[in-house]
């Protein structure tokens, strides 16, 4: 029988947040709640024991370790400017103020710095999860943000001519 | 491990979602994400080679101004994708099959309410 490590309630709680924030962003920003929420759970875990895991498992901690942390690095720089911008939804637009296309170009050029494919962070993230309770928890429904409305796309009707009213015809009355 | 499922099942329907929207950046990172999860499930690791391509074309996509570049790089992407999707399943399939042979469900006892609320302590 496996012997699952119990998270204190308060981290859970705070943990199940994070992910559902995650799950939420997209663009690299989700690695930024993803980390919050591995080292939230490794400081609960702790340290030394996932060491004993990782040596069992013939896996590097330290590299592990070293990649969240430049990770990290890049993600932040991302996030920066990802909340300045004002409009989430990347829509191109014509007209659009200096500033805001500067914190777009910037952080679509942060992005270079981030991989898709990311090993290290997410085989931390499993092993914590797989050996603790909280992979018996679901995550809270308001955890779920709502960035933009995602559905059928708005149909734009400002482009058509108005509807011209035509004239009504004469009624004859029958005398 | 239902935690897990809850998080691919959200990001799953998600990616369809940005897809069907032709939002293909955002759809894009969000199945990747979805596949960096599954391949840690199953304890599987592309080679750098792999990864690099994957990168270049996800950057070229992004960059692009062309229309006739974009539609070309992007079809690379779904076909990329498609081959990924083999490595999502197998995940999604091991981890119903943990979730059905589990004999106890591992969570917490507590309830969720109980966290936060005070004691008041009776007068005698």
């Amino acid at each position: 029988m496996t012997d699952y490590k119990a998270v204190t309630p308060f981290i859970a709680q705070i943990v199940t947040h994070k992910i559902g924030l995650y799950c939420s962003e997209r663009m690299s920003i989700d690695l930024y709640y993803l980390i919050e929420a591995t080292n939230l759970l490794l400081e609960d875990f702790g340290e030394e024991e996932i060491r004993k895991i990782y040596s069992t498992r013939k896996l590097n901690f330290d590299e592990t370790k070293k990649s969240m942390e430049k990770l990290n690095k890049f993600v932040s720089i991302a996030k920066g400017w990802y909340d300045a911008i004002q409009d989430k939804k990347f829509e191109r637009r014509t007209e659009e103020l200096k500033v805001q296309a500067m914190f777009k170009r910037n952080f679509i050029k942060s992005l270079r710095n981030i991989s898709l494919t990311q090993k290290h962070i997410y085989q931390l993230f499993v092993i914590l999860v797989k050996e603790t309770t909280i992979q018996g928890r679901t995550i809270p429904s308001e955890s779920f943000k709502v960035l933009e409305h995602i559905g059928f796309k708005k149909i734009d009707l400002t482009g058509k001519k108005p509807i011209e009213s035509s004239s009504s015809p004469d009624v004859v009355k029958n005398q | 491990m239902k935690l897990i499922k809850n998080i691919l099942d959200y990001n799953l329907s998600r990616y369809n979602e940005y897809m069907l929207n032709r939002d293909y950046i955002k759809g894009i990172s969000k199945f990747y994400s979805v596949y960096n999860l599954c391949c840690s499930v199953i304890g599987y690791s592309d080679s750098k080679k792999l990864v690099r391509k994957r990168d270049k074309l996800f950057l070229k996509l992004i960059f692009c101004n062309r229309r006739d570049i974009y539609d070309k790089v992007l079809k690379k992407i779904r076909k990329q994708i498609n081959a990924d999707m083999n490595v999502v399943l197998k995940a999604i399939n091991l981890i119903d099959r943990q979730i059905a042979d589990a004999p106890y469900e591992a969570s917490d006892f507590y309830k969720d309410w109980a966290v936060g609320v005070l004691a008041y302590e009776y007068p005698e």
